[in-house]
């Protein structure tokens, strides 16, 4: 019951038939485990402090974009005049009401698709976002025939000869 | 005369290593022990060839010899003497000096450690591998990377010294060797994974015989990583550690792949099984630290760190096609003939456990190259560059990081074959509860946000996990029963969690800010208040120093600066760090009064626990060397299906000790483990 | 590979090609090869050969032959096209005053083809093409068909005045407090140049030095497309 593998001497303890009440007891303090973190995760789901403010707002989109002199920053990292610039527009933006998608959008037509740090669009930029499901699709199906297949091949149980190889071996070398 | 050791002991290391490699290969053609034993000694020419241009170079360095083109373009009069050392690897062509010589003290270590086996066939083929790596990295320094190039016409009197970057603190001297240590450490199981899968014989010893090669070479590459996040954090000034950069990614990728075969290997030796996938994994390793060293130095991506554009890259990338195409050469030949003909009974067991881990750690190596290479990919396909950053990696990691720490608090729990509902229900019980304390706690902290609770959360049941384990362990055999393999493993884990928590706590919720402040003034962020006192210049020998003074918390004094040195365009910043177990205080001077007494500029970040980041990097070092010590050993002939009474009686798992096939316990015949 | 070994190393013959083949359909077990296997006759049947590890190398050799392709044919990072978005748009409005305050605006300028070029002291390349901008506005300037508009890019006043100084600067050169003119032409360091048509379209955007010739050759260009 316990995965004793074959020929095992291993004793198991007694057993009792498992009787309604006693599974239901085993299994309580995890129900209260369960119901005690779904509670926490539902106080804790909510965002801290209200709306977010303009500062923040900024400082989320700027991280987004990249610092056009920097090598590899993003505009919210770097303390370069061209980063403080790009998040000065932002603020702007903001204040004027545009949308995230907007204010990224006015990036891109000055600077090119490739200030954007999160690669966005139809067509070939989806596919870096699409390759990784599709991996991941594959390697589920892959698991599950694999074990389908190892499942329905059976148990192996030793003949004869591996029993002799196995005492010969035991007798012969065992510590 | 120092180019002239140099240029001798580069073109000794090559020719020693292709002499090598054609005495090896006649051996081995010819079936002649005595050629294998000769092909053997040529790695002590290799090593003397490596030591002497290092000699040679670190010479020229230190006596400012600016005759040779590497010293006068990287190096500098002015320049302290320990950043004079560390100008050997700050440019490229001296960073593969450096790499020639790790090399070459790894494969004289193999030589050491294999001499009585030298006429053994795998062994010669494990050589030969690795002499044509030599090979490889020798040639490159005879052609395009020659760093005993002359000066063309006047020698000059000083030069421009190491990019700045590079000569601004002392981690300078640890980062890179340590990084090459793991990175081309990993050249010894690749080369003999090539051996086995070229003699066809994978079920043996030499698995255990290198697995100590391998976690010597993570261990290091880990140490390497993690410094490299720390000079990141006090060198670059923007206050990251990790920013997803190219050349950050080509050290991630192979660790990701030596990290699976490490787990995996133990399912080989348990139960002979997925011997294909660590042939494939420790192939991998190498493969990707190949094309590490491309994106590094081809100039192809643009990076942080990256090189200065070079002729290497198409080297380079022939080298790793050809690496790539003996690799899948070799898996499609002998690939299924050395299957083995065990299987996984359930996928709750510990085999099953690691299979997943295996897909993990793939998808997440994955997931990273597709994001480094990516830009390029696309750009190749219509023409229009596009940026993968940091949002992309953060966004597709997240869900990988949390099945990994699932998965790392369960699996030291399941058993080897199959799991039972009550054997798992005792063994994770109490770290269960360790995750939903620290859940509840987290909430009542203040903390917000499911992601990073869950991952708090995840964190503490991983952790949980292995301390269990380790008291166990302790509880049975003392101090002796933290030492390991396994144990050294839960010690690893909890370095693991420990930086996971740091990340996400540090990246959720950091604060950043800039101030304009008048001498005397203070301003406030996240609960510390920085007073800016004053600014004064300050003359090093090798850089003019704008050094602002800056009070924190009432407390201690800071100085970040901002640094010119006489050959770059711009000042280089010198952030100053106040580090905290709770959080760090990160200061930097953005811009200097424009006259004396005026305001300053100062950057402020705050970000919560960065300073358990390189705890846990420790912890990792630390369960590194446990694991590397052999710990309690198993009776080779035990069943691993076996169940001790121990576990039966739910007293708790016994701690595993190391698995060491001696060939004297072994009767002829038997191959040892079931499965082969 | 079968010549003698040392006795010792008779153990260490571990499995070898073929082993497996043999399926664990029925009671083989756990492989035991070693010295002396079964004789054929007692050979259970074998299952069928899965190739798997072949079809995941093919697939895998393949995708990282394409990988190598694509790596050998790119160019430097830095040698990227300037491919701009704002190629074939109009230019964005440019009001600035120059370094004696006067103010300089870009439609001022219509009428002729104008090389808006962003400088900076510090930039060595800045400083090399220097000469090549002094032959263009030789050329075209006292025609009155292009001129040069320059634009300091992160730059101090005074360091700016002193090169112009030094070496001679005849075209106007204004500055960009809070890099508003650099982040509306999405200009990411010195030089980069942007030539601008009479009719304010933006034509060319170059990255790096730009050439005398090469300019003068793109305006006979779009002169004669134009005209």
């Amino acid at each position: 019951m316990t995965g004793a593998g074959p020929g095992s001497t291993a004793r198991l303890p007694a057993q009792r038939p498992p009787a309604r009440r006693r599974r239901w007891l085993v299994w309580l303090p995890w129900g209260a485990l369960v119901v005690v973190l779904v509670g926490a995760l539902a106080v804790g789901a909510g965002r801290s402090g209200g709306r977010e403010s303009v500062d923040h707002r900024v400082q989320r989109i700027a991280g987004e974009v990249r610092c056009p002199t920097c090598r590899g920053l993003s505009a919210a990292e770097s303390d370069a005049k061209t980063a403080e610039a790009v998040r000065d527009d932002i603020r702007t933006r903001v204040g004027q009401g545009q949308s995230d998608g907007q204010i990224r959008a006015a990036l891109a037509a000055r600077f090119g698709p490739d200030i954007l740090l999160r690669p966005e669009g139809r067509g070939v930029a989806a596919l870096v976002w699409a390759l990784p499901v599709v991996a991941v699709v594959l390697a589920v199906a892959a698991l599950a025939m694999a074990f389908r297949r190892w499942a329905a091949v059976g148990h192996a149980t030793p003949t004869e000869e591996d029993r002799a190889l196995v005492e010969r071996a035991r007798g012969a070398g065992g510590e | 005369m120092d180019a002239a050791i140099g240029r001798a002991g580069v073109l000794l290391g090559f020719l020693a290593a292709v002499t090598g490699i054609v005495t090896l290969a006649w051996g081995l053609a010819r079936r002649r022990p005595s050629l294998l034993r000769s092909g053997q000694l040529y790695t002590w020419l290799l090593l003397s060839g490596a030591v002497g241009a290092l000699l040679a170079m670190e010479h020229a360095l230190l006596t400012h010899n600016f005759s040779l083109k590497y010293v006068a373009d990287h190096g500098s009069r002015e320049t302290p003497l320990l950043f004079t050392v560390t100008t050997l690897w700050s440019a490229l062509e001296g960073s593969i000096l450096l790499w020639v010589l790790v090399l070459a003290g790894y494969i004289a270590a193999v030589a050491v450690r294999f001499r009585s086996r030298v006429t053994d066939p795998l062994v010669g083929w494990a050589t030969l591998t690795s002499y044509a790596v030599a090979a490889f990295f020798f040639g490159l320094m005879l052609g395009p990377a020659n760093p005993f190039r002359s000066v063309h016409g006047v020698v000059p009197l000083d030069g421009p010294g190491p990019n700045p970057l590079l000569q601004n603190h002392p981690l300078v001297a640890f980062h890179p060797p340590l990084l090459y240590a793991g990175y081309v450490g990993f050249t010894v199981p690749f080369a003999f994974a090539v051996a086995a899968l070229v003699t066809g014989r994978v079920g043996e010893g030499w698995l255990v015989e290198t697995r100590r090669w391998t976690l010597l070479a993570w261990g290091l590459l880990t140490v390497g990583v993690v410094l490299g996040a720390w000079w990141s954090y006090e060198v670059l000034g923007w206050g990251g550690y990790w920013a997803w950069d190219p050349v950050e990614n080509a050290s991630f990728l192979p660790w990701l792949c030596a990290t699976a075969y490490l787990h995996s290997v133990m399912v080989q030796e348990r139960r002979g099984m997925l011997r294909v996938w660590n042939l494939s994994l420790l192939l991998a390793t190498f493969s990707l630290t190949i094309l590490g060293t491309f994106l590094t130095r081809s100039g192809v991506l643009d990076s942080v760190h990256a090189f200065t554009e070079s002729a290497l890259g198409p080297a380079i990338l022939a080298f790793f096609a050809l690496v790539v195409v003996v690799v899948v050469a070799l898996i499609g030949w002998r690939g299924d003939q050395l299957r083995s003909p065990g299987s996984i009974d359930s996928p709750i067991s510990r085999e099953g456990a690691f299979l997943g881990n295996n897909l993990l750690f793939a998808l997440f190596a994955f997931v990273v190259l597709l994001g480094t290479v990516f830009p390029l990919l696309a750009e190749a396909v219509n023409g229009q560059r596009i940026s993968v950053g940091r949002p992309y990696f953060d966004t597709m990691t997240e869900p990988i990081v949390l099945a990994l720490l699932f998965l790392m608090a369960v699996a030291p729990a399941l058993p080897w074959r199959k799991a039972s509902t009550e054997l798992l229900r005792h063994r994770l019980q109490w770290p269960a509860w360790a995750a939903v304390a620290t859940i509840v706690v987290s909430v009542a902290l203040g903390v917000r946000g499911v992601e990073t609770l869950t991952a708090f959360g995840l964190g503490a049941f991983a952790a949980g996990a292995a301390v269990r384990q380790l008291a166990l362990a302790a509880r049975r055999s003392g101090w002796a029963g933290l030492v390991g393999r396994a144990n050294g493993g839960m010690v690893v884990h909890i370095g693991v969690v420990v930086i996971a928590v740091a990340f996400a706590a540090s990246q959720s919720f950091g604060h950043r800010a800039e101030y304009r402040l008048a001498p005397g003034q203070s301003a406030r962020l996240a609960g510390h208040r920085v007073t800016y006192l004053g600014a004064r210049q300050v003359r090093h020998p090798n850089r003019l120093a704008l050094e602002a003074s800056v009070r924190v918390d009432g407390a201690r004094v800071m100085r970040p600066a901002l640094s010119e040195f006489p050959f770059a365009t711009q000042a280089v910043g010198t952030p100053s760090v106040r580090v905290g177990p709770a959080d760090d205080v990160y200061l930097t001077l953005v811009e200097g009064p424009s006259q004396p007494g005026g305001d300053a500029v100062i950057g402020v970040v705050v970000q919560p626990l960065v300073s358990w980041l390189w705890v846990g990097g420790g912890l990792m070092a630390v369960g590194t060397l446990l694991a590397a010590a052999p710990g309690r050993r198993r009776r080779p002939t035990q069943p691993a299906s076996e169940v001790s009474a121990d576990e039966v009686a739910g007293a708790g798992p016994e701690p595993e000790g190391e698995r060491v096939l001696e060939p004297a316990s072994l009767a002829g015949g038997v191959a040892g483990i079931p499965g082969g | 590979m079968c010549w003698s070994r040392p006795r010792w190393r008779a153990g260490w013959r571990g499995s070898r090609g073929g082993e497996g083949e043999r399926g664990a359909r029925s009671g083989a077990g756990p492989s035991n090869s070693g010295a002396t296997g079964p004789p054929e006759a007692v050979r259970p049947v074998r299952a069928p050969r899965r190739r798997t590890a072949l079809w995941a190398a093919v697939v895998v050799g393949a995708l990282a032959v394409g990988l190598v392709a694509v790596l050998a044919t790119r160019p430097n990072f830095e040698a990227v096209q300037a491919r701009s978005p704002l190629l074939g748009k109009p230019a964005p409005e440019l009001v600035a005053a120059d370094l004696d305050g006067r103010t300089v605006s870009l439609s001022g300028l219509r009428g002729r083809f104008v090389l808006v070029n962003f400088f900076a002291s510090w930039c060595v390349p800045c400083q090399h093409e220097h000469p090549q901008l002094v032959a263009f506005t030789q050329h075209h300037q006292a025609a009155g068909e292009a001129s040069v508009l320059g634009v300091v890019f992160e730059d101090d006043a005074s360091a700016v005045r002193r090169f112009v100084e030094e070496r001679g600067v005849d075209w106007p050169m204004v500055l960009d407090p809070g890099g508003k003119i650099a982040l509306d032409f999405g200009v990411r360091g010195p030089p980069e140049s942007f030539l601008v048509d009479p009719n304010g379209i933006v034509l060319v955007k170059f990255i790096g030095e730009v050439k005398a010739t090469q300019l003068d050759s793109l305006v006979r260009q779009a002169e004669q497309a134009g005209a």
